[in-house]
C-alpha cells in the first residue's frame, strides 16, 4: 500500500500528467477535466477529477458509457494510487456554469 | 438479491422523479440509494455462503463500512495471479471501485449541504452501481470473486 502523504505529491507533475492524460479523452464526449488534491471522508489521500462532458457525451443513452470509459481512461493513465498514493473520485457534468461552481466537486 | 435490486431500482426512480427540475433531496436520495443497492448486493452474496439460513440476516449485520472500503480498495489496487483471467480481474476491480466511490458520493449526498448536485452528477454514480451489479453477476462464482467478499467481512489479507 503506497504511504505519500499529499504534502509530499509533486503537484506540477501531476499536473502535467492530468493534461496528458485528458488529452487522450474523445473530445467528442469530453470538453474539460479539472482536479484538486484533498481527503476522502476516510482521511485518506484523495484526488478529485471534476468532468465537464459534452452534450452528445451527457446524452443519457451513452452517459453510462461515457463517464465509466472517463474513469477507466484516467484511472489506468494516472494510476492514482499506485503511483501517487491517492484515492481517485469523478464527477461528471454538462453544465458550463455548474462546472464553475466551486462547490460542485 | 431483490433486496438489493429493489434499492437499485429505486435509485432510478429518484433520479427520474422530477425530470425538469431535480430537487437536491431525490438527487442526494438517489446516491445514497446506489450506495446502499451495492453494499447489500455484497453484503447478501457473502452471507450465501453461511450455510445456517436462520443465523444469515446475523451474519448480515457484521459487515462495517470501512472495512469494506479498505478491502475494495485492495481489490482494486491490488495484483492477482497471472493464471486468473484477466477480464475477470478487470470487472472484480471495476465492482470494489465502485464500491469504494459509491461509499464517498453516500458520504457526501448524505452529509454534506455545501456539495451541490445536478442530473449528470448524480446519475453517474448511479449508473455505475448498475454496471457494478452487472459485472458482479458475471464474475460471482469466481474464486477471486469470493475471495473479495471474505476480504469484506474481516481484516483478511493475502500477506
Amino acid at each position: 500500500m503506497p504511504t505519500i502523504a499529499r504534502g509530499f505529491v509533486d503537484q506540477a507533475e501531476l499536473k502535467k500528467q492530468v493534461a496528458k492524460a485528458a488529452k487522450a479523452l474523445n473530445p467528442k464526449e469530453v470538453r474539460d477535466v479539472e482536479f484538486r488534491i484533498g481527503s476522502d471522508w476516510t482521511g485518506e489521500a484523495a484526488i478529485f477529477f471534476g468532468i465537464l462532458l459534452t452534450p452528445y457525451g451527457a446524452h443519457d443513452s451513452r452517459l453510462a458509457d461515457v463517464t465509466a470509459r472517463v474513469r477507466e481512461e484516467l484511472s489506468e493513465r494516472l494510476q492514482p494510487y499506485n503511483r501517487w498514493g491517492l484515492q481517485d473520485y469523478y464527477d461528471f457534468t454538462s453544465d458550463p456554469v455548474f462546472y464553475r461552481d466551486p462547490n460542485w466537486m | 438479491m431483490a433486496y438489493a435490486e429493489d434499492l437499485l431500482k429505486q435509485a432510478f426512480l429518484l433520479l427520474d422523479k422530477e425530470p425538469k427540475r431535480p430537487s437536491q433531496a431525490s438527487l442526494r436520495r438517489s446516491v445514497s440509494t446506489a450506495y446502499y443497492a451495492l453494499f447489500h448486493l455484497l453484503i447478501q452474496e457473502a452471507s450465501l455462503n453461511w450455510s445456517r439460513l436462520e443465523t444469515r440476516d446475523y451474519l448480515a449485520r457484521a459487515f462495517d463500512h470501512k472495512t469494506m472500503r479498505d478491502a475494495s480498495s485492495r481489490a482494486e489496487n491490488g495484483t492477482y495471479d497471472r493464471s486468473v483471467n484477466p477480464a475477470v480481474v478487470k470487472k472484480l476491480r471495476s465492482v470494489a471501485k465502485a464500491f469504494r466511490e459509491l461509499q464517498q458520493q453516500r458520504h457526501l449526498a448524505d452529509y454534506s449541504n455545501a456539495k451541490k448536485w445536478d442530473r449528470q452528477k448524480a446519475s453517474a454514480p448511479v449508473t455505475q452501481a448498475q454496471t457494478a451489479f452487472q459485472d458482479w453477476k458475471s464474475i460471482r462464482n469466481e474464486y477471486v470473486a469470493q475471495k473479495y467478499l471474505v476480504s469484506l467481512l474481516s481484516e483478511y489479507r493475502e500477506d
